[in-house]
């Protein structure tokens, strides 16, 4: 595999002068970025010799006992070291967000081993282990906030824009545990969980200003309060973004179609979000609320839609949650969270019937959750949880209709009830190897249920490294959407759909080489069953959902972490292969990801350089008319330039994306126009931030 | 070859350009403890008379020895801090500080014994050092790290403790009269 050249480079390493200039010709101009990359960071040195980094050393002692050191929660609803968790892990902190630029969800997981953002300028969507079906709504990942699920009851899904409810200034870190984590967390953990963490008041203290301006007219504002004190926690900040959006975005493989505009969507995709954060924290108790608007245009034509005009969508996510986290004795903890998950979705369509008519196209969920955990160590050996949740989906409505004249196709108001049971034993079998065994019951509308179980085997087989071998299924139920849609002589509700079924196993071995490098190895294979698919029923002519078709895939992630004094960084490469049950290759599956991201201070520790590369290869696309084609690799760079003006002053940060503007696209599905193979992503943008601290 | 594997050469070429020394987080953390420890204990009143450092000794080679050596260049008690790197079972008695690294596979009773006749301070992160007769132990508390401290073993060493760092300390073992 593609391992292999890192061999064949040793020799050629002896030739380095002729090589690298070989390299400079021959290499994608992306990859000069790194080479640059690496040529400014021993400047940075050479003009800051003072070897002593460790930013601890000036903190008094009662500083020092707040430091918080990484860990992880999410792998087993509980803290623990990465290396000790059962799945394999990448932490992205608060620090790299800001350095290396990130200003999304999405760009955030771009950037993580092994994921990759596809964007169809109407939602974005995040890839998996080769994994992006068209019309997934992010629901075969889930994403928690503090340990609370985002994913909404209608169609599963949640957001990598401005509709995910936290500002990226407000995360502390982000846990992304790869693999099934139904053992633990239900339905839509299928391929990862991702637990975004929120900043708490000791980290936010005062108040911050921060406004930014950027490419296509694009402003952005927060204005973040933070207070604590011996009682109470509080922190509250709300921030918004307007932007016009790019005004000519152009599809060349319909350039000639005079009716579309020459394949020209002139300026409809203009976007505004705002969220708002609240967190209350008192003794054991913690009141938390998170919510966020997003509206944007799109000119697309996806679904039917007129071709370059500005249809809208709107989506709103809220999530209140009330946690109540008690330490029973040393070693027992109790847990209960009750919450309430609010979703709210509409669009405003136009469709040429004709004549030209607007459509509305809307959904609403909302649910009461109870969640209790109990935690504690039996036998000194056996770490236990136990853990119970009840979900009211109290209401899951769908409607779809024109607006003038009035015509309802649409109207479902369904709910739906879940429960669940799960247990998970940490087992410290001998005195490395750690046996971690868990499984979750789940019932939904006490018709279907699911079993789901989870082994893995942690062996750190010397100080240095660790092998973890894992195996685990996980679910995905059908949804509100894919069960009840129902429509006027179109669509009918879809009765005895199963849900989709995912068995992955997986060895991860990492390994510590020196203090500074850590590398992770991981080889996977899964087998996915019961896809739910779309199809049109032939006694009636009606669509409906059956679980139809799965998927197999073997891959294979290697990274190579690094945190030297003046640099930090991480390079990985993914490779897999996966097919569907009739063995061809997935759509919007790329073979290869390979990322580099790179942090170094510039001559001040204040002041430091951060960019990342990302390579995704070629992906096929899925046309509604059945035909696939080749959408082209990509390798795009972004650079941002920080200046540290804490702990209090101001923050000053430029950022390019897409620094060599490389033009590229990603894979259409068969919800876009038949005739085209891609959607356009931006060209390079610039973006520069203020953020000031007091 | 796809163009992908370019990459691989690239990272090889990052990382040998930038050989330099790092630690991890929590490493650098610990070192910042000991060197407020070196700060805010009072040694007895002779001790660095005659002495032209204030020596810290660290066993072994495990990797918060690095982020110890950065230490080295400030100072407290009024000398420039200097650092010992000893092997695994050994601590000579010009150590005024000696930290027993977790992980190595050290007779901490041993080194105990030995440094009990000094007014060294002794610190490690092994799991139940304070209660097993060393003075300072750190520890991980959730995310955090936290130290608790033997009174007993450290006023048998002669060594106060400033009331800055007992407020902050995890446990405090009351000294037998």
């Amino acid at each position: 595999m593609q391992s292999a050249s890192l061999f064949a480079f040793l020799p050629a390493a002896l030739k380095m002068p002729q090589v690298l200039a070989r390299w400079t010709f021959r290499m994608p101009v992306a990859m000069r970025v790194a080479i640059l990359l690496a040529g400014v960071c021993p400047l940075g040195w050479t003009a800051d010799p003072n070897p002593d980094a460790n930013e601890f050393l000036d903190l008094s002692i009662d500083q020092l006992v707040q430091v918080e050191v990484p860990e992880v929660y999410g792998a087993s609803k509980r803290l623990q070291k990465a290396t000790e968790a059962p799945s394999s892990v990448t932490v992205v902190t608060a620090r790299e967000i800001k350095l290396l630029g990130y200003r999304s969800l999405g760009d955030v997981l771009s950037g993580v081993r092994g994921m990759y953002i596809t964007k169809n300028r109407y939602y974005e969507f995040l890839g998996v282990r080769g994994f992006s079906r068209p019309g997934d709504y992010n629901s075969r990942v889930l994403v928690l906030i503090d340990g609370a699920r985002t994913n909404e009851g209608v169609y599963g899904g949640t957001f990598m824009d401005g509709a995910f409810p936290l500002d990226m200034d407000l995360i502390d870190r982000i846990e992304i545990i790869r693999g099934p984590g139904s053992s633990l967390y239900g339905t839509s953990a299928f391929f990862a969980v991702i637990n975004v963490i929120s900043k708490k008041a000791a980290q936010l203290s005062g108040v911050q200003l921060s406004a930014g301006a950027g490419s296509y007219a694009t402003y952005q504002g927060r204005t973040t309060f933070g207070a604590d004190n011996d009682t109470v926690d509080l922190v509250f900040s709300g921030s918004a973004l307007e932007s016009n959006g790019p005004s000519n975005v152009r599809f060349e493989e319909i350039a000639s179609d005079a009716s579309r505009n020459g394949g020209v969507v002139n300026n409809h995709f203009a976007l505004r979000w705002q969220n708002l954060f609240v967190s209350l924290t008192h003794g054991d108790f913690r009141l938390e609320y998170a919510g966020s608007a997003r509206q944007n245009e799109y000119g697309t034509g996806i679904f039917g839609t007129v071709f370059n005009v500005a249809n809208e969508i709107y989506d709103s996510l809220e999530l209140v949650n009330l946690q109540f986290d008690h330490k029973l004795d040393a070693e027992s903890n109790l847990f209960a969270r009750l919450g309430h998950n609010h979703y709210n979705y509409w669009t405003l369509d136009q469709y040429d019937y004709p004549p030209v008519t607007a459509n509305q196209d809307r959904a609403k969920y909302d649910a009461v959750s109870l969640e209790l955990l109990y935690s504690t160590v039996w036998r000194k050996r056996h770490k236990l949880t136990f853990g119970g949740e009840y979900i009211d989906h109290y209401r899951a409505n769908m409607g779809n209709y024109d607006i003038e004249p009035y015509f309802q196709y649409l109207d479902v108001r369904r709910s739906f009830k879940t429960w669940a049971l799960y247990a998970q034993d940490e087992w410290t079998a001998l005195d490395r190897l750690t046996i971690n065994l868990g499984a979750r019951f789940d019932d939904i509308d006490a018709a279907q249920s699911a079993l789901n179980p989870r082994l893995g085997l942690i062996y750190p087989a010397t100080d240095a490294s660790t092998f973890k071998l894992l195996y685990g299924s996980a679910f995905r139920a059908p949804n509100a959407w894919e069960r009840f849609y129902e429509s006027t002589a179109l669509h009918k509700a879809s009765t005895n759909l199963r849900s989709e079924k995912i068995r992955t196993s997986e060895l991860v071995v990492e390994h510590r080489f020196m203090p500074q490098l850590f590398g992770i190895a991981s080889v996977y294979q899964y087998r996915i069953k019961d896809l739910i698919t779309q199809i049109t029923d032939p006694n009636d002519g009606l669509i409906v959902f059956t679980n139809a078709g799965g998927a197999k895939s073997v891959g294979m992630d290697l990274e190579l972490q690094g945190k030297w004094e003046h640099l930090e960084g991480k390079l990985s490469h993914s490779y897999q292969e996966s097919r569907n049950s009739t063995g061809a290759t997935l759509s919007n599956s790329p073979r290869n990801l390979i990322k580099l991201s790179l942090i170094a201070p510039l001559w001040t520790e204040r002041l430091t350089i951060g960019g990342d590369i990302q390579h995704v290869s070629r992906r096929l696309n899925e046309s509604s008319d059945g035909s696939q084609e080749v959408v082209a690799a990509y390798t795009i760079a972004n650079a941002t330039l920080h200046y540290d003006g804490s702990p209090k002053g101001l923050d000053i940060s430029l950022g390019v994306k897409n620094l060599l503007n490389e033009r590229y696209g990603d894979p259409t599905s068969i919800d876009d126009m038949a005739d085209i193979s891609s959607i356009p992503r931006d060209g390079r943008t610039y973006w520069l931030n203020l953020s000031l601290r007091f | 070859m796809n163009s992908s594997s370019r990459f691989w050469p690239a990272l090889l070429l990052t990382l040998w350009s930038s050989w330099a020394e790092a630690q991890s987080a929590e490493d650098k953390l610990k070192a910042a403890f000991i060197y407020n420890f070196a700060k805010f204990i009072t040694w007895p009143a002779t001790v660095f008379d005659s002495r032209p450092a204030i020596t810290v000794c660290v066993l072994g080679t495990s990797p918060i020895t690095q982020a110890i050596a950065g230490m080295q260049g400030r100072s407290a008690q009024g000398k420039p801090i200097k650092i010992l790197n000893l092997p695994q079972n050994t601590a000579t008695p010009s150590c005024d500080i000696t930290f027993i690294p977790k992980g190595e596979r050290v007779d901490i009773s041993a080194i105990l014994a030995t440094s009990r006749n000094t007014t060294a301070l002794t610190i490690s992160d092994v799991p139940g050092f304070a209660t097993s007769g060393g003075m300072i132990e750190l520890a991980s508390e959730d995310k955090r790290v936290a130290f608790d401290v033997n009174l007993q073993e450290l006023e048998r060493g002669g060594l106060r403790v400033s009331p800055q760092l007992l407020k902050v300390a995890r446990t405090v073992q009351v000294a037998k009269r």
